[in-house]
């Protein structure tokens, strides 16, 4: 190299003012992307449980906050803050507290402004622990037990209904049915597997049941491992109630609709109380036929949303599967709405934020209900937990009949019918 | 309450359908630490693997559930031999808790396996006898229920014929009543562990492929039915097959009138309490002398 520019006597014009261009090019370049990067982005937290039991239902939630952050960049970002770019930090809870502990720590010590998750009660028990040292908002997309927000957290907010809101809907929405349907319900058998879940959304669905003015025969609890519920299922047979209401993880509920179907315990309504169980995806995927009409409580979306056709065809296209709709739709509009409260506060100070999430009033979402907005605890109060119904193997909303996509099938079909 | 005649009697036959399940499972488990006095935690988890290798078999090829036992029970027999002969036998002679640690270790290496597989999603068949019953003045019985209580009611006749009658059957008993004297009269002790396991995993090899019709399949799913059958185990002593059957009946019966009589949630306590009661008065088991 040295003999070789030697002989030609150093660098040439020709080839210096190349090489000055190119240079020139690539400063020149630099500060216009410096200002394009211009405010920085605002990052954003969320806790699902991506691995382990609950895999598949957290990367479900983790791909509808992703699509939100995504939507709202690609829409030009947040507007009050010259459309400052979100960013999502996306962190495993592997559905233990302790593990979603440590992932709210870290996402707030990389400069989260608030966290969306974790999908279950005790990880959000404990995740919003930290967002409430640190000042930075959580918005709760699942986890339904009351000491989540009764402590008087600042930083909490829940999207889903409440145990107290989803009993009474549940007993006004099977006395609305049974009503239109012009079919008499008087008597109600409560189903329920004994951990804390299960008791406790029991006592409170008992409570309602009886004001709605139906009689509570009987309430049953069951471990949720056993392995036999053909006993308890007697049981419910010998009562003859017109409506068997299961509170179910998924493992049981199989077991139990299997139970009922062999000992064939007819009713004229079969619907599951908030179930998890009777709400899971495997509920109609594994029983075939047997889940037929069944009729479930759960934290749908709201198909008739207008946003929720587009949702539902982006979703597909970006992850090529579709949504899962409570989880998916529910973290989406999480999403959408820590959009809106950061564009509303106009600023990125996660205090601020908190202020605007208090006073939302967000519309554009899609959960089953009016706007989002919060009570002074942090729970959504305008929020639906809407019937849905296993037809033809697919989980669709009947009830209320705003959301519904189709009307209930009740009373039930007989078990003769159902296995035709 | 609406207790009455044929409610009780719908949960003795509940309890006993079920009770032959946690038999079959159990006597398992007895014979596998009657032979090598070795407590397989991992009883649960072979049970799960028989499961799902009858799941796939009927979703893959529509090979009917029992027919599938052609295949579980061999699976699971060579797949306890090898346990044995790779994993077990190097602890054979060491502590207890050494072994507790293997068989424990074996357990969840098995369901985290499952899971990594299979994804915790749980899943049923769906065949067309799955909720067919016979009724019988009033009491239902299911047939798959029925046939998986005929099953272990034969498989338990089976064994029986096998321990008691034939020369590696004695060679068994032998082995497990004294180790050294077996050895001293030409048994090939080694072999006799390996067939032993193999056996003892060939029983949950048909269990799980028994109950499939009328169960679900998920990684945890041995649980439901080893935590009883540890207790008929207890129940009877590690004494004969058909003490043990006995014994898997009385755990059934006592969960399912259990539902009936005490409010639903004690009903396991309820064989939970038989269990230490047991332990207390005949900690050598019911049916002893």
């Amino acid at each position: 190299m040295i003999k070789q520019s030697a002989e030609k006597g150093g660098i040439g014009r020709r080839a210096f003012l190349k090489a000055a261009g190119a240079v020139g090019l690539v400063l020149g370049g630099m500060p216009l992307r410096l200002s394009a990067a211009e405010p920085k982005e605002i990052l954003i937290g969320d806790i699902h449980p991506t691995s382990g039991g609950n895999a598949e239902y957290g990367k479900a939630c983790q791909d509808g906050t992703r699509l939100a952050v995504e939507q709202v960049n690609a829409a030009g970002g947040i507007k009050s803050l010259k459309g400052a770019k979100l960013k999502l930090l996306a962190a495993d809870s592997e559905g233990k507290p302790e593990v979603g502990m440590r992932a709210a720590e870290k996402l707030i010590q990389d400069g989260v402004v608030a966290i969306v998750g974790p999908f279950q009660s005790n990880v959000a028990f404990a995740t919003t622990q930290i967002g409430e040292k640190y000042q930075i908002p959580t918005v709760i997309d699942f986890g339904i037990a009351d000491n989540i927000l009764t402590r008087g957290f600042k930083y909490s907010f829940r999207l889903m209904a409440s145990t107290d809101m989803a009993a009474e809907q549940w007993a006004a929405f099977s006395r609305e049915i049974a009503r239109a349907k012009n079919v008499e319900v008087k008597t109600v058998v409560i189903i329920h597997e004994n951990t804390l879940y299960g008791t406790s959304f029991a006592k409170k669905a008992k409570d309602a049941v009886e004001k709605a003015g139906m009689e509570v025969l009987s309430v049953i609890p069951y471990p949720f491992n056993t392995a036999d519920l053909s006993s308890e299922v007697s049981k419910i047979k010998a009562l003859k109630p017109d409506i068997i209401a299961p509170i179910s993880y998924t493992p049981d509920a199989i077991l139990l609709t299997k139970a009922l179907a062999t000992l064939k315990v007819y009713a004229k309504g079969y619907i599951g109380i908030s179930s998890a169980g009777h709400g899971s995806l495997a509920y109609p995927t594994s029983l075939g036929k047997l889940a037929e009409f069944n009729m479930t409580q759960t934290a749908f979306g709201n198909p008739n949303a207008p946003k929720y056709a587009p949702f539902f065809a982006a979703f597909k296209k970006r992850f090529n599967a579709p949504p899962n709709s409570s989880p998916s739709s529910y973290n989406y509009s999480a999403g959408l709405l820590v959009a809106d409260a950061i564009n509303r506060a106009g600023s990125a100070d996660p205090k601020a934020i908190r202020e605007a999430l208090a006073k939302s009033n967000f519309k554009d979402h899609l959960l089953c209900g009016e706007a989002i907005a919060f009570d002074e605890l942090g729970q959504n109060k305008n929020v639906v937990s809407p019937f849905i119904q296993v037809l033809k193997g697919e989980q669709i909303v009947v009830w209320p009949k705003k959301f519904a996509q189709k009307d209930p099938v009740f009373p039930m079909p007989t078990w003769d019918e159902i296995l035709k | 309450m609406v207790l009455n005649a044929s409610l009780i009697l719908q949960a003795l036959v509940n309890g006993v359908l079920m009770g032959s399940i946690y038999a079959l499972v159990g006597i398992g488990l007895a014979l596998i630490f009657g032979v090598m006095n070795i407590v397989n935690f991992a009883h649960g988890s072979l049970m799960m693997a028989a499961m799902y290798l009858s799941y796939w078999l009927f979703v893959s090829w529509k090979v009917d559930p029992y027919l599938s036992m052609l295949a579980t029970i061999p699976f699971l027999f060579f797949f306890g031999l090898l346990i044995q002969r790779w994993l077990i036998e190097r602890v054979i002679d060491a502590k207890h808790s050494i072994q507790i640690l293997l068989t424990v270790g074996l357990s969840l290496f098995l369901d985290n396996l499952a899971l990594a597989l299979f994804t915790p999603d749980f899943r049923a068949i769906s065949v067309s006898y799955q909720t067919a019953s016979l009724v019988l003045g009033g009491i239902i019985i299911s047939y798959p229920q029925l046939i998986a209580f005929l099953l272990a009611l034969g498989l338990t006749f089976a064994l029986y014929f096998f321990i008691k009658k034939t020369m590696t059957g004695k060679a068994i008993r032998a082995t497990s009543v004294e180790k050294e004297g077996a050895i001293l009269v030409g048994i090939n002790s080694q072999r006799i562990h390996y067939l032993t396991f193999g056996i003892g995993s060939a029983c949950v090899g048909a269990a799980g492929a028994a109950v499939l019709p009328f169960f679900y399949c998920s990684p945890n799913v041995g649980y439901a039915f080893v935590i009883p059958a540890f207790v008929v185990v207890v129940l009877d002593g590690m004494g004969n097959f058909w003490a043990t059957f006995v014994g898997g009946l009385i755990v059934g019966v006592a969960e399912s009138m259990g539902a009936i009589f005490v409010p639903g949630s004690l009903k396991q306590m309820v064989m939970f309490i038989i269990f230490v009661l047991v332990l207390f008065f005949k900690p050598r088991g019911l049916f002893s002398k």
